[in-house]
């Protein structure tokens, strides 16, 4: 089956839960204008840490909008289908799972950026004036980024759902995942604020993709233990993708032997 | 009462044996909890870093209200957190029309099944907080308890929005994210009043009593707001009728739709 077959079959499955992207027009702009009430209070005295009001307001719109971009529960699909042995059903067709899952994350993401990304950039323009559509730093750095973050999150919760194979459940590994999220990606608050120590471990630290580098490289910002170069950003997140993807071709192989098919 | 309590404290001990067949994975899902609401409480300490922070609110001001927020919730969350998820999966599966044939309280009855102690590590880190502030903001230990108690109508508000959203759940079938609104309402309730617009502060008062959850006991305790602000401590009882009543009110409209 083309791949194209695929996405567009997956797209037909999740465009029946429409309801739960649409959500997210209501969650999304409460979740922001928090942030946006909050740091009005804190910048009433003048720039904080470098940022202007309309700055640090992008930023979390874009944190936002980022996450709704790579968002990924292929991990929790792996664990459902150990779990409940349904594997079989894919691998007995000319397919693997990674190809299953990364199709169902195209339609699902590509879905979300016509639900959730588009009209929350614009609701954002709108009521706090900010512009998300137009980069401020390197475009490229930004789109290639973007493809980073994609693949990068979506081999990391392959990574993680492959657990599944060994422990019956996976929900307290990827509960674990959670305070790593918060501290190291950017999500709660903009990483170069962090001490320089702990700004040292964020940058040599996947996590960095999934909201700091790429939205402070949109910013035209970055900044972070020093390092201000985006390209060499970049480098670091394509070695990303390959050290986690290595590991996970190693992981999958053991898995194919651990896997008896009858679920658990 | 003294019946639903017994019936409660067997549910929560098979809670906690059926939570103990997988150790390991309650475990890590513990650390996880703990360390992820430690989040917001160092999130606040690196803005106090970095900037003159909220007005007349100190560091420890603003980490009391972190931490009796995140106690209310983590307490309310142990016995609550599952009744959303229940009642969805008896709507989508049909087998709440069997639940309300039954002669029992529909919804003492999901309450016995919705204790989780997944978010024992949110009342814990709440508790930690809790601690730490009491001892930086040079309150009291009398006040704590005084402030303790005032939780119990955090933990009101935080039930009557478990009730609401179960309720609207079988209403609207599969709204599984309504658990996200219920972080907004932490987020909005974990920072000062005056820093949002004087209607949204008027609103947070009195229909959704999102200050009266964390803002208006520590800011008495703590001798920010007058003894008075106090008697607005009504409105979360207002918020429990109300949602008990939409809860009742939905059923009687509720038609079955399993499947």
């Amino acid at each position: 089956m083309a791949f194209s077959s695929l996405v567009r079959l997956h797209f037909q499955h999740v465009i029946t839960y429409r309801a739960h992207f649409l959500l997210s027009l209501l969650s999304g702009p409460l979740y922001f204008s928090v942030q946006y009430f909050v740091w009005s209070a804190l910048l009433a005295g003048g720039a904080v840490a470098g940022f202007e009001l309309q700055t640090i307001v992008t930023y979390f719109v874009l944190a936002m909008l980022l996450q709704y971009w790579h968002f990924d529960y292929s991990d929790y699909d792996v664990q459902r289908f150990v779990r409940e042995g349904t594997l079989n059903g894919i691998i007995l067709r000319p397919l693997t799972l990674h190809t299953w899952l990364f199709s169902k994350k195209i339609a699902s993401r590509g879905l979300a950026v016509l639900l959730e990304v588009l009209p929350l950039s614009l609701f954002a323009m709108a009521i706090f004036g900010v512009s998300v559509l137009t980069p401020h730093g390197d475009l490229a750095a930004f789109a290639a980024l973007l493809v980073i973050v994609f693949i990068l999150r979506f081999a990391l919760a392959m990574l993680i759902g492959h657990a599944a194979f060994w422990m019956t459940n996976i929900h307290g590994l990827r509960m674990l995942m959670i305070p790593i999220f918060l501290f190291m990606a950017g999500s709660l608050f903009p990483l170069n604020i962090l001490p320089l120590w702990a700004q040292h471990i964020a940058f040599w630290m996947p996590t960095q993709f999934f909201v700091y580098a790429p939205a402070s490289v949109f910013l035209g910002n970055y900044a972070l233990a020093g390092h201000t170069d985006v390209w060499s950003v970049v480098l670091l997140g394509i070695g990303w993708v390959v050290v986690i993807y290595l590991l996970l071709w190693l992981v999958q192989r053991r898995a194919q032997y651990k896997y008896e098919g009858v679920g658990q | 009462m003294k019946h639903w309590l017994r019936i409660e404290a067997v549910c929560a001990s098979l809670a906690i044996r059926s939570r103990m067949a997988y150790r390991l994975d309650f475990s890590l899902s513990f650390i996880g909890m703990f360390l992820a609401h430690l989040a917001l409480p160092i999130y606040i300490v690196l803005l106090y870093g970095v900037s003159a922070g909220f007005g007349e609110w100190s560091i420890g001001d603003m980490l009391l209200l972190t931490g009796t927020i995140q106690l209310a919730r983590g307490a309310t969350s142990m016995i609550m957190s599952g009744l959303i998820w229940h009642t969805n999966e008896r709507v989508q599966q049909g087998t709440f029309d069997l639940l309300l044939l039954a002669p029992v309280n529909a919804l003492g009855h999901l309450l016995n099944r919705s204790i989780d102690f997944e978010d024992s590590g949110l009342f814990l880190s709440g508790m930690l907080v809790f601690i730490i502030a009491v001892v930086i903001s040079g309150i009291t230990w009398w006040q704590a308890l005084l402030l303790a108690l005032l939780a119990s109508f955090a933990i009101m508000f935080f039930a009557s929005l478990y009730i609401l959203f179960a309720a609207i759940t079988v209403r609207y079938i599969s709204t599984l994210r309504l658990f996200e609104f219920q972080d907004i309402a932490a987020q909005y309730a974990q920072f000062p009043l005056h820093i949002y617009p004087s209607l949204l502060a008027t609103l947070f008062i009195t229909l959704i009593p999102l200050a009266v959850v964390g803002y208006i006991p520590v800011g008495v305790v703590t001798g920010h707001l007058p003894m008075i602000m106090l008697g607005s401590l009504i409105f979360p009882v207002l918020f429990l009728g109300f949602s008990v009543w939409y809860w009742h009110n939905t059923l009687t409209h509720y038609t079955s739709a399993g499947g």
